[in-house]
């Protein structure tokens, strides 16, 4: 697929998504990829960067929650900017709501994907296939997830994701599935609008004018 | 005094970990500050200020955790009178009973004056991004300056200015001020009235004995830009063997991608459709190459670089503005190169690049009431797609009729080099893009 958005860039629109959610603009869900980059969570240690530090891919630092992480071509990147008052005001029901978009999209493709308790996150048989790092501001959710798709895991390599140690990562295209992200947004997409229950979605960007329900 | 506790981010958190305090003893609150960094799970929170006044103590060491509600921080009142000016909406929260608005969450999307919400939320976050931050990714003001009629307002020009202007009716947004900040003053639109009596005359060439006009007619000098024009149009249909093949494409889902980026605003502040296809038209010819190329005698060039002119009415006739790299440009960087290309070529202000490298063109009038048309192909390229009106169809959907939208795209190609089946094979291509466009933006 042609470009990727830059890390800074995407960080860049959901602050401006944020800000218009809090305006009563609507939950949008931003699919893309990005250029190689690692990026820690607030209270990452950046050991668990490990040589990649010094290589030539960036590092940022970002608000999300979680560790140390790699983005990069053939991971599809998923960043809902989402009002949680009209989802329940419960950061960890939203976590798993996540985690559930993802399993059921795997389960499309035929992989098995399952939660393991105490690490947020998507597994395959003990192998690590989606990271997931959020932030909250005024209840509205920002940051979000990420799927490996491609066969290429190198970017892995030399960091302890999401400070794990011995944690292996997999992706879509290794269980068997694709290795191509577009093949996956549509299906990741859909899935979640079921899960979060959107009436009327106008594409991964935008539009559910939400009924920001005071609950 | 109201305490500051640990908010419940769920139903199932016990604890929360301060990750970092962006306020520190003795410092002012004001509502709406953050506080803290707030961590649970995989979860940050930013922690907001529900009362104003000065954070006395702090009783969580960043890295510490604390259950559910219990106390972390605690504000004193600030001096009555010194708090911070803050909106009414913001004024509600605070004569809430205290301990509940302490452990509350935060004010909701649905609450009134959300424009103070929003407006607040630009002073209140302190994450350490530096100002000026949100901006700096914006392309950096490629022709910003001269922009749409209703900007004429907004451009800043002082009043004697414009008072000249609308005498000698010149287009404010079309000029670059050379005052203060950008402010046009009264010598730029003199030098502008100088410029527009010098053009006209330049072209006026020694006319070779004009035919009288007949009564009922007016002859008008063709511009040296149409005669140009003229020349080449002429040339292309008389030795480019051109077809036409036609396309209908869905236009339902651009349209609301193209709604959707527009209030994204930034890079895709102005987007149009034109842009979609722009890109969708890159996009396509790097997978049918053969749509990419020019006849050059006894051998067809096939560029690697897919450079797209955008066929451009201007007052004294037709230019073709070209927009560089249109496969690999993100989309964002098309919107502005496009409306910075063509707003240089519409004030005839073109730098090295805008007019060369073209291997394709498009053809837009969909801002017309035009289902289809059929271009002219623009030598040496082979082939010019001309775009339709979005029009509102009704559309077969399995056993159901219902309303769509429709574009119809025509592409003209010179038969020298281009058969039947790489037009469909673009035309397939292009519609694939166009009917899920998602792909034209990542």
């Amino acid at each position: 697929m042609p470009g990727c958005v830059d890390y800074d860039r995407a960080v860049a629109w959901q602050e401006r998504l944020v800000a218009r959610r809090f305006a009563g603009g609507p939950d949008v869900l931003l699919l893309l990829e990005h250029p190689p980059v690692y990026t820690l969570g607030r209270n990452a240690d950046p050991r668990h960067l490990g040589p990649a530090r010094a290589g030539d891919v960036p590092v940022r630092t970002v608000s999300r929650g979680g560790q140390v992480t790699y983005h990069g071509p053939g991971q599809l990147v998923g960043y809902p900017v989402v009002a949680l008052a009209a989802q329940g005001r419960d950061v960890h029901r939203y976590l798993r709501a996540l985690e559930e978009v993802l399993i059921a999209s795997l389960g499309e493709f035929g992989i098995a994907a399952e939660r393991r308790s105490g690490f947020t996150g998507v597994w395959v048989r003990g192998r690590k296939i989606a990271s997931i790092g959020i932030a909250v501001r005024r209840w509205v959710a920002w940051h979000g997830f990420a799927l490996n798709v491609g066969r290429d895991l190198e970017g892995f390599a030399s960091i302890t994701p999401c400070g794990i140690h011995d944690v292996e990562m997999t992706s879509v295209a290794r269980e068997g599935g694709p290795d191509d992200v577009a093949r996956v947004i549509p299906v990741v997409l859909s899935r979640f609008v079921e899960i979060f229950c959107y009436g009327r979605v106008a594409f991964a960007i935008d539009a559910h004018a939400a009924p920001a329900a005071p609950s | 005094m109201p305490d500051v506790t640990m908010p419940k981010l769920s139903d199932t958190m016990e604890e929360g970990k301060i990750l970092r305090w962006l306020k520190q003893p003795g410092e002012k609150v004001a509502i709406g500050d953050v506080l803290a960094e707030v961590e649970t799970d995989k979860a940050n929170m930013e922690l907001e200020a529900y009362d104003e006044g000065v954070l006395s103590e702090v009783r969580l060491k960043e890295g510490e955790s604390a259950p559910v509600g219990a106390v972390i921080a605690v504000l004193l009142p600030a001096e009555k009178g010194k708090g911070t000016a803050r909106p009414a909406a913001a004024a509600d929260d605070r004569r809430k009973p205290e301990p509940a608005v302490a452990a509350k969450p935060a004010p909701r999307p649905a609450e009134p004056a959300p424009r103070a919400a929003e407006a607040a939320s630009g002073t209140a976050r302190g994450e350490g991004r530096p100002e000026g931050a949100r901006e700096s990714w914006r392309p950096t003001v490629v022709g910003r300056a001269p922009a749409e009629k209703d900007d004429a307002e907004h451009v800043k020009a002082s009043p004697r200015a414009r008072r000249l202007a609308r005498e000698h009716e010149v287009d404010l947004a079309s000029l670059a001020g050379t005052g203060p900040g950008g402010r046009i003053v009264e010598k730029d639109i003199e030098s502008a009235i100088a410029a527009r009596g010098t053009a006209p005359k330049k072209e006026k060439e020694p006319a070779s004995a004009p035919e009288a006009p007949r009564r009922g007619e007016r002859r008008m000098e063709l511009s040296r830009l149409r005669r140009t024009t003229a020349k080449r149009m002429g040339e292309s249909k008389r030795e480019v063997p051109h077809f036409y093949v036609s396309a209908d494409i869905r236009m339902d889902d651009a349209v609301r991608l193209k709604e959707a980026l527009a209030g994204l605003g930034g890079e895709f502040e102005g987007i149009t459709f034109t842009h979609l296809v722009l890109k969708a038209v890159g996009v396509a010819l790097t997978r049918v190459p053969e749509a990419n190329a020019s006849y050059d005698g006894d051998a067809m060039l096939l560029h690697d670089r897919v450079n797209v002119g955008l066929a451009t009415s201007v007052e004294q006739g037709l230019i073709v503005p070209v927009v560089h790299d249109c496969d690999r440009q993100p989309l964002g960087t098309i919107v502005q190169q496009a409306r910075a290309v063509v707003e240089r070529a519409r004030a005839g202000r073109f730098e090295s690049d805008d007019l060369s490298g073209g291997t394709f063109t498009v053809s837009n009038l969909g801002m017309y009431p035009v289902s289809q048309f059929a271009a002219v192909i623009n030598p040496p390229q082979a082939a010019i797609l001309a775009v339709g009106a979005i029009r509102e169809v009704p559309v077969v959907d399995g056993e159901r009729v219902m309303p769509g939208r429709m574009m119809t795209v025509t592409l003209s190609c010179d038969h020298r080099i281009i058969d039947g089946v790489i037009a469909g094979r673009f035309l397939a291509e292009l519609r694939g893009l166009l009917q899920r466009p998602l792909a034209l933006v990542v």
